[in-house]
């Protein structure tokens, strides 16, 4: 008997089996498992958003005109606001898009400046000062002025700073092969994780039937003429 | 030599993909039991955590989707059993991204938080809280001006552990699981504005942005992807998924290693030959 955890199981081994058989080939199989993902995601997206709505604005103020509070009644502001940004679509309004646009940016950015400069440059500029006494600091203090030197593009500069900047593209170098490596560690993440989801019964069983199945697909195509498979 | 060279070529790419499926599967069948080391990130989040005291507030924020899931799930729940471990800690999970409240709600329930612990007093799902930055400015700012209902529409009045936690500055730390630009929003606006202690548990790919604050003694810790949950399942001795796929990726990285090396010596040889 199948209930509905093992019917959520092989449904989902299935579409992880269809979306991997795009490293086979392109096929219809890969296609639906695709468009399902997105559609599933869009959809759950959509439905949250309009949540949001409902109790961070919509909410509040039914409940301002119900009190006669101000506060809750000028939740109508932002959301003319979100209406204003589908005016995009049209050329006649597009000015009441650009409203909203620039309000979103303005306190995007004055939300984030405190914080990006507190973090990302006097902490980092602290942090970059830490006393020379062990040999990562001293290593750490080395590869960001090298790498900083790299960038100072003015000739007589960079002349005077000798074999620095040359030294501060290896640091690059360094820490693109970091980034590259992690990358790669992080792809092979995601495919245990998967597997992991499909070596437990009955999720098991399905992975012979597609290998069977690419075989087949395989066989097939190897005695189809080249004529018939481009017509 | 040849059938090597054809064999590692793009046209038959498929050989490739087979000997990383079975490099992958066959540890995972068969655990080799490879030794997990923890690092100092790893045990940076671990020390704090174990210094909570009753009363401390754990702010959990997450961004899991399905497309990270794979990373960073293994290391939320590894977090959430530890915290839940803790006597008298109370956890507050926050949603960044649409799929959040999905992944919180199942890593709940797979460490059975709802029974061992009560809702409401110890822990609190508010859900997913659009507005990115924004949001989480409110939220350090005054949760309760922003929200007034939970996860699932439960008046935050209601909760008594809420009638404590009214802002930033009643977080004892924030955990932050993610792919995305939200870790730098907890910075920006829980540590720099508040002073709050911030860890991330992170995708592989973002590793390397995150270490430069860690270095700079900004963040307490970082789980770094699924080898970063490994040590943590290994230090709160809870081997689960992550401890489980570490044998699949080392043998997996032994055969990029092999597979360089092998392409790089015939390019050589290649090269040879022909002068």
């Amino acid at each position: 008997m199948i209930d509905a955890a093992m019917l959520s199981l092989l449904i989902s081994t299935t579409l992880i089996l269809a979306v991997y058989s795009i490293l086979y080939r392109e096929n219809p199989a890969f296609r639906i498992g695709e468009h399902l993902m997105v559609g599933a995601t869009v959809g759950h997206a959509v439905v949250l958003a309009v949540f949001q709505i409902r109790d961070l604005a919509w909410r509040k103020l039914q409940s301002g005109i119900a009190t006669g509070n101000i506060a809750g009644i000028a939740y109508v502001i932002p959301m003319f606001l979100g209406v204003f940004l589908y005016f995009q679509f049209t050329s006649k309004f597009r000015f009441l898009a650009r409203v909203s646009i620039a309000l979103m940016l303005a306190v995007g950015l004055s939300l984030s400046i405190r914080g990006l400069i507190f973090v990302n440059v006097i902490g980092q500029i602290q942090g970059a000062l830490a006393p020379l006494t062990t040999l990562p600091n001293i290593a750490y203090l080395i590869g960001v002025v090298c790498a900083l030197l790299y960038f100072v593009y003015e000739r007589r500069a960079s002349e005077a700073t000798g074999p620095l900047p040359k030294i501060g593209r290896y640091v690059l170098m360094l820490t693109m092969g970091a980034y590259f490596a992690n990358t790669i560690m992080g792809r092979l993440s995601i495919v245990i994780g998967t597997l992991t989801s499909l070596f437990v019964v009955p999720a098991w069983y399905l992975i012979p039937v597609a290998f069977l199945v690419i075989c087949a697909d395989a066989l097939i195509r190897r005695k189809t003429p080249k004529s018939a498979k481009a017509g | 030599m040849m059938i090597f060279r054809e064999l590692l070529s793009r046209n038959y790419k498929q050989i490739i993909y087979l000997a990383l499926f079975l490099a992958l599967a066959i540890p995972l069948v068969n655990p080799i039991g490879l030794p997990v080391p923890v690092q100092k990130t790893t045990m940076g989040v671990y020390n704090k955590i174990e210094s909570l005291k009753p009363g401390d507030v754990a702010v959990v924020g997450s961004n899991i989707g399905a497309a990270i899931y794979a990373e960073v799930y293994p290391q939320y729940i590894a977090i959430l059993e530890h915290l839940f471990r803790k006597e008298g800690v109370k956890v507050l999970l926050v949603g960044h991204g649409t799929e959040a409240p999905i992944w919180a709600e199942k890593a709940l329930n797979e460490i059975n938080a709802y029974g061992r612990k009560t809702y409401g007093a110890d822990f609190v799902h508010l859900g997913y809280i659009a507005g990115e930055e924004a949001a989480v400015a409110g939220l350090c700012r005054d949760i309760h001006a922003l929200l007034k209902v939970d996860y699932k529409g439960r008046p935050l009045t209601d909760l008594p552990m809420m009638k404590n936690i009214k802002s930033a500055k009643d977080f004892t730390i924030v955990m932050d699981f993610t792919a995305s630009a939200d870790s730098q929003y907890w910075l920006n606006q829980a540590y720099a504005t508040y002073g709050t202690a911030v860890g991330f548990g992170l995708t592989a790919i973002k590793v390397p942005d995150a270490y430069a604050y860690y270095t700079a003694g900004q963040i307490f810790g970082i789980l770094e992807s699924l080898s970063g949950a490994a040590q943590y399942e290994v230090l709160i001795r809870r081997p689960g998924m992550a401890a489980q796929g570490m044998d699949a990726q080392s043998l997996a990285h032994l055969l990029y290693i092999a597979l360089m090396v092998l392409c790089n010596a015939f390019v050589v040889m290649e090269r040879r030959v022909k002068k």
